[in-house]
């Protein structure tokens, strides 16, 4: 799981992405490397993960254009980027100005839109209610989508805040005002957005995996008996 | 020579008139004349004056015309459709029959050659010419079918100039006509066919046994992977009600056999077969019933059909061993291609790695159907793709024996590498052993080789069908060696004896690279393909081929190359390089047929020749073959004659691509089903032809040739004529002014005026 930073900004919430890769491997079956990466978004480097994890808790300078275009790039060839706002007070406002402003940039006519609450994304593999992370102020997320799957995702909670850990294993950050349940569903909207990138609408596609096959089903009894 | 009086420039209906006129006239002349002395003498003057003027007016002339006598036509035509074929109660075929008769009566032949000009047919559906010779041996079958009608036509048009003076026809008198009348666009016309003498080879009345594969329906539209129901029409006369089995065979492989009861009195039961069609493209399908004693026909005991098995759609099997970007981007471009109904299934959780945590409500996972996609409705998918996957431990060794029964029957199984399988993270999957096209290390060893890997296309595989789509084989090629290198690969051994690398990995740097795991040259198998019974099996050695998929730079190198790879493995006809249809799946014996051959891409010499089944599955050249090459959209068009009967195919070879390749379809050569089955002589339609024209119908017993009197002579006009006017002399003017004087002078001598 790798985490970008733009303009030599040093990372917001620099373990939650370990954090996160740490529960998925306990929680599923996906193979993720537990290494600490950061890549800078003007890198070519993007383009080594499909997954990124972007967050910020101040103003966003302007990206400089290879920064847009690499975003531009992962994000048409396939890639998922989760973005954090982790500010707070007038960080939260200028990283979500700065954002929504540089997206623009990016993909000119698109604007991100909240996420319905009966998206994929909210049962890819938990059942999912909540979209809170270490704070519960927004009751939705936002994405942006490209070729009907969601290539961004943004959350206003600072979602990783929820998932920090200090170098004791402690968690960083009390999730306000849920407490313990509303840091595991933190972990669960985590552990669902990362399925998603991986599996996109796999699940959709399961309710209709009963009426495929009974619908070509070959019973020994329907073949053809060569012995009757 | 034909002298006859001519009036030129008259009709027939002026000619009249004038008569009525000039018997007019007379009549008048006639009655005007009171009884007396020379009444007579002034009469035949005045016919005479009025015969003058008739001459000058009418203008007569004397045409000497050449007229040729010549010997009347006699057609002979005989039926050598396949119901000919079928034997009477004495055991001797209608076809050898016929030949006796003309044996018989070669003398009858010499005579009535010597009084006429007789012409010899053959026919089935038209006529063709004949030697006479040639009809004291049995015909072999020909033509589609029967059409009396349309026989007679033909034979008639050969002569188009000459009144027909007689027909002799033998048929056997079964006629699919009687069942089914044909439209027909020109019928027999009005042209007289003189004498019609029908001869029938079969006797009235005459005992018959027969059971026939009648109909064999529900043949339309075959998807394949889907069970295809057959509806089966068995007739039978005079065999009584008894159990027979009929069985279904694709490819001379048995599919399917029910056994039916046939009605006691002649009449017909259904039998419901049906097969499960694996591979798209044309099939031979036969459906049989065993010969009875003294049947009339074994041929019709057996229907063969060419079939064209279609694909609407690709039905693909995805199970991957955990959600990773390798399977996340397959999946992705295996659902974008083109026609795909794919089913999907990933372990979202492994149970042995996370024993602890409960399946509650609070997720929503299934759990994972392995009985019933790996034994129940394998046979249903086109191509399973086995994506880093282990099949479950309890049943492992049976449901890789359901893998092995799919792809031996024909289906497609792709293994795609990763960290979970191929042993690089357990034993070496041993139940695969059969299946995989890749030997297994001689040393274990954890996890994959990681450093660089560039692909490469071996000189060999270069020409191989999986590069053959889209931009060209070139193009596919240069860009999997412009592609960046992967990260890692499993080690294996190397290719299993038969299987072919289509993809090398080469090189590298880093950790797993050295040791004693390493290829000839530092080549390692990267993609491998091979066949496996009817089937095929691929398999991709890592797990992050993904990255040229997610790579703006490679553009569309990951969905052509997977695009390329899943046709081959399934077999897809229209992704072959090479490719050859026959127009028709069925062909009449003696019908000319089209057969085009198709090379992608390349301009060509393409050879095609003609096969015979021999056996089930084996064929044997006939010896006809023709080359042709091909045109700017790389077809190449052959005409054939179809000769024999049965099944058949053409095997089309163009060396092209840097090798020699080979592509085939099937055929079958016989007659309409309908004309196969249907061999009972009822003379029904030879009735109906004598009614039609007039004539009789006779047996090749009693055939009463003594009162086969076709008309004698008949003359042909050449044209070619002479005229000499008789009007035109000054006698018949004299003759004119002497009548009328001695007619004036007598009239006031004689006091009649």
């Amino acid at each position: 799981m790798v985490q970008v930073t733009t303009d030599g900004l040093p990372p917001a919430r620099p373990d939650a992405a370990l954090v996160l890769a740490q529960e998925v491997r306990a929680r599923t079956a996906v193979q993720v490397r537990l290494d600490r990466v950061v890549v800078p978004l003007q890198s070519r480097a993007v383009f080594e993960s499909p997954f990124l994890l972007w967050v910020g808790d101040r103003a966003l300078p302007p990206l400089e254009d290879r920064e847009v275009a690499n975003l531009h790039g992962f994000l048409t060839a396939g890639g998922f980027l989760l973005v954090d706002n982790a500010g707070e007070g007038a960080g939260l406002g200028a990283f979500d100005r700065g954002l929504r402003a540089q997206l623009r940039r990016a993909f000119p006519g698109r604007t991100l839109q909240p996420v319905p609450a009966d998206h994929v994304l909210m049962r890819t593999f938990y059942r999912v209610t909540s979209v809170a992370g270490r704070r519960a102020t927004y009751g939705e997320v936002e994405g942006l989508t490209l070729d009907d799957r969601l290539a961004l995702v943004y959350s206003r909670n600072d979602l990783t805040g929820a998932w920090s850990r200090d170098g004791f294993g402690n968690w960083e950050f009390e999730a306000v005002p849920g407490g313990p349940s509303q840091r595991e569903s933190a972990i669960r909207l985590g552990v669902n957005l990362v399925m998603y990138a991986l599996l996109l609408d796999y699940k959709d596609e399961q309710a209709h995996v009963e009426y495929l096959l009974k619908k070509r089903r070959l019973r020994p009894e329907d073949l053809p008996d060569r012995t009757r | 020579m034909e002298t006859t009086l001519h009036f030129p420039g008259h009709t027939a209906w002026s000619l009249a008139v004038v008569s009525l006129l000039a018997v007019a006239g007379v009549a008048v002349f006639l009655w005007r004349l009171r009884p007396g002395r020379g009444r007579r003498l002034l009469a035949g003057l005045r016919l005479a004056a009025l015969g003058g003027v008739l001459l000058g007016y009418l203008q007569p002339a004397v045409r000497v015309e050449e007229v040729l006598r010549a010997r009347s036509p006699v057609l002979v035509l005989v039926d050598e459709s396949a119901s000919m074929q079928a034997r009477g109660a004495d055991g001797q075929r209608r076809a050898e029959r016929v030949a006796d008769f003309f044996r018989r009566n070669s003398g009858w032949s010499d005579d009535l050659e010597q009084r006429h000009d007789v012409r010899w047919f053959a026919c089935s559906d038209h006529a063709r010419p004949v030697d006479r010779e040639s009809l004291e041996a049995p015909l072999p079958p020909r033509g589609a079918s029967t059409d009396l009608e349309a026989c007679l036509v033909s034979a008639v048009a050969s002569i188009p100039s000459r009144e027909v003076a007689g027909v002799l026809l033998v048929t056997d008198g079964a006629d699919p006509d009687e069942t089914t009348p044909r439209r027909r666009d020109r019928p027999a016309g009005s042209r007289s066919l003189g004498s019609l003498w029908v001869l029938l080879a079969s006797e009235p009345e005459e005992p018959f046994r027969d059971v026939a594969v009648a109909a064999v329906g529900g043949l339309e539209f075959v998807p394949a992977r889907n069970l295809a129901e057959v509806r089966v029409r068995i007739e039978a006369a005079g065999v009584g009600s008894r159990a027979v089995t009929a069985t279904l065979s694709l490819d001379g492989e048995v599919a399917d056999s029910k056994e039916v009861r046939l009605p006691p009195q002649d009449g017909a039961v259904e039998a419901p077969l049906s097969f499960l069609p694996r591979e798209p493209g044309r099939h031979v399908l036969e459906v049989a019933v065993p010969v009875l004693d003294g049947e009339a026909s074994e041929a019709n005991n057996r229907a063969q059909a060419a079939i064209t098995v279609v694909r609407d759609r690709l039905r693909v099997l995805h199970v991957a061993g955990h959600p990773s970007w390798d399977e996340r981007f397959l999946r992705e471009a295996l659902r974008q291609r083109r026609g795909v109904e794919m089913v999907s299934f990933h372990t979202l959780r492994d149970p042995e790695v996370t024993p602890d945590l409960p399946a509650d409500d609070t997720t929503l996972l299934i759990p994972f159907p392995a009985e019933e996609i790996f034994v129940r409705s394998v046979e249903s998918f086109d191509l399973v793709v086995l994506q880093d996957y282990e099949l479950p431990e309890a049943d492992r060794e049976r449901f890789a024996a359901s893998l092995e029964r799919y792809v031996r029957g024909g289906g497609g199984l792709l293994f795609f590498g990763g960290s979970f399988t191929l042993g690089a993270q357990g034993p070496w999957p041993d139940h695969l052993a059969s299946l995989l096209p890749v030997l297994k290390p001689r040393t274990p060893r954890r996890g994959m080789m990681s450093g660089r890997f560039e692909a490469t296309i071996p000189i060999r595989a270069r020409g191989h069908p999986v590069f053959a789509r889209r931009d060209g084989p070139r193009s596919l090629i240069e860009r999997i060696q412009a592609a960046p290198p992967l990260p890692a690969i499993h080690a294996l051994e190397g290719v299993a004896p038969g299987a072919e690398t289509v993809i090398e990995a080469v090189g590298g740097e880093g950790e797993g690279v050295s040791g004693d795991l390493s290829t000839d040259e530092g080549r390692r198998p990267l993609v491998v393909v091979s066949r496996h019974g009817k089937g095929m099996v691929g398999l991709v050695a890592t797990d992050t081929l993904w990255r040229w998929a997610f790579d703006p730079a490679t553009g569309r190198l990951y969905p052509d190359l997977l695009d390329g790879l899943v046709a081959y493995l399934t077999k897809d006809p229209e992704a072959l390089p090479l490719r050859v249809r026959v127009e028709r799946d069925l062909v009449a014996p003696g019908q000319v047929f089209g057969v085009e051959g198709f090379a992608a891409g390349v301009a060509a010499e393409v050879t095609a020749r003609i096969e015979r089944a021999v056996g089930p599955g084996g064929f044997e050249p006939t010896g006809v073959e023709g080359s042709a090459r091909t045109d700017a959209g790389g077809r190449a068009v052959f005409r054939f004659v179809a000769d024999g009967s049965g099944v058949h195919r053409v095997v089309v070879t163009a060396r092209a691509w840097g090798e020699e390749r080979t592509a085939s379809d099937v055929f079958v050569v016989g007659p309409d089903p309908a004309e196969a089955s249907r061999v009972a002589a009822t003379g029904r339609a030879a009735q109906a032809l004598v009614q039609r024209f007039g004539g009789e119908v006779h047996t090749l017993s009693a055939p009463a040739l003594d009162r086969f009197h076709p008309r004698g002579e008949s003359a042909v006009r050449t044209g070619a004529h002479v005229e000499f006017p008789i009007w035109d002399h000054p006698s018949v003017l004299l003759l004119i002014l002497t009548a009328l004087g001695l007619e004036w002078y007598l009239e006031r001598r004689l006091g009649q005026g």
